[in-house]
């Protein structure tokens, strides 16, 4: 004898039928708008304002604002290179670097920090004169050379404070003593050649 | 003019043989000493030009806390730019002030 609820498998799978027929469809089915409201009805329906029940419609959907991309900063860095070859030049060709601060062309930083202080330079100038050859004297200027060095740069492990004290000649600075430290290795004299220093020279 | 050259020579005397002018690619070039052993002798040894960081930086940047100003007083190796020091306080990952110190860079000084 069958039993009495032999029928439920068949009508479940029927409804699953009928609902997979429905899901596949390319329009969906009118009554799903009864569940569902407007969201699921025709694009040419959703442009009215109610919906064919008459009822209002959601707003308009809209899409979520697009997550910002995670950027990685790129550091643009100042053109180095060509403010170096753009500088103005001595006669051989070497970079007039005191010209260049001079005249503002570079802003060259004191430190490494961002917010590195620059002190002013010390502006003093001091005449070296060579007692038996008075017309070869040196006028050294603190301002030029404080532009870019500390007083700690020289005093006094190069040159003593008091004044006189330290002998200055040709020979020590050939043999990369004294000026010769960074005259002659990383320091050009502005300009070339002995007037550079002995400004008498050059008159 | 017969007084300036009459000086020139002058000077040259006194001075003995002055030393030679640099060019302008030659003044401010450090050419690293190569300390470690010969491993390493595919790599070349690497430049150190002033003259382009003096476009940036006043010698007070780096002279003296980074680099005494005495030529092979500070051991510059890749592990103390590693570790942010030498050329690693500017030539780190972060890129903020230069260039970083990685495999892209090698050649800008190793050169």
């Amino acid at each position: 004898m069958r039993s009495s609820t032999a029928w439920r498998p068949r009508l479940a799978c029927l409804v699953v039928a009928a609902l997979s027929i429905g899901a596949c469809s390319t329009r969906p089915p009118a009554w799903l708008s009864l569940v569902f409201d407007d969201e699921t009805v025709t694009a040419a329906d959703s442009r009215t304002s109610v919906s064919k029940q008459g009822r209002p419609r959601r707003p308009h959907y809209k899409p979520p604002e697009p997550v910002a991309e995670v950027k990685v900063e790129e550091v643009v860095y100042p053109d180095w290179s060509g403010l170096y070859q753009s500088l103005p030049r001595d006669d051989e060709g070497r970079v007039q670097w005191t010209k260049a601060l001079a005249g503002k062309l570079i802003s060259p930083k004191p430190g490494i920090a961002e917010d590195a202080k620059d002190e002013e330079p010390t502006d003093m100038d001091i005449e070296l004169i060579p007692k038996s050859q008075p017309e070869f004297k040196v006028v050294f200027s603190h301002k030029v050379h404080t532009s870019w060095m500390a007083c700690g740069s020289c005093h006094s492990a190069l040159f003593e404070m008091e004044r006189g004290k330290t002998l200055i000649t040709m020979e020590k600075i050939n043999a990369g003593a004294s000026c010769g430290v960074c005259h002659g290795k990383v320091a050009a004299p502005e300009p070339t050649a002995c007037p550079a220093c002995h400004s008498e020279m050059g008159k | 003019m017969i007084r300036r050259a009459l000086l020139l020579a002058a000077a040259s005397l006194l001075a003995g043989a002055p030393s030679a002018a640099l060019s302008a690619d030659e003044i401010g070039m450090v050419k690293m000493a190569r300390k470690s052993g010969e491993g390493d002798a595919s790599i070349s040894r690497a430049v150190f030009p002033h003259e382009i960081h003096r476009v940036a930086f006043k010698c007070t940047a780096c002279h003296e806390e980074l680099f005494p100003m005495k030529a092979g007083a500070t051991l510059v190796t890749m592990e103390a730019i590693g570790d942010g020091k030498a050329c690693g306080a500017c030539h780190n990952d972060s890129g903020k002030v230069a260039f970083a110190s990685s495999f892209a860079n090698c050649q800008r000084c190793h050169q």
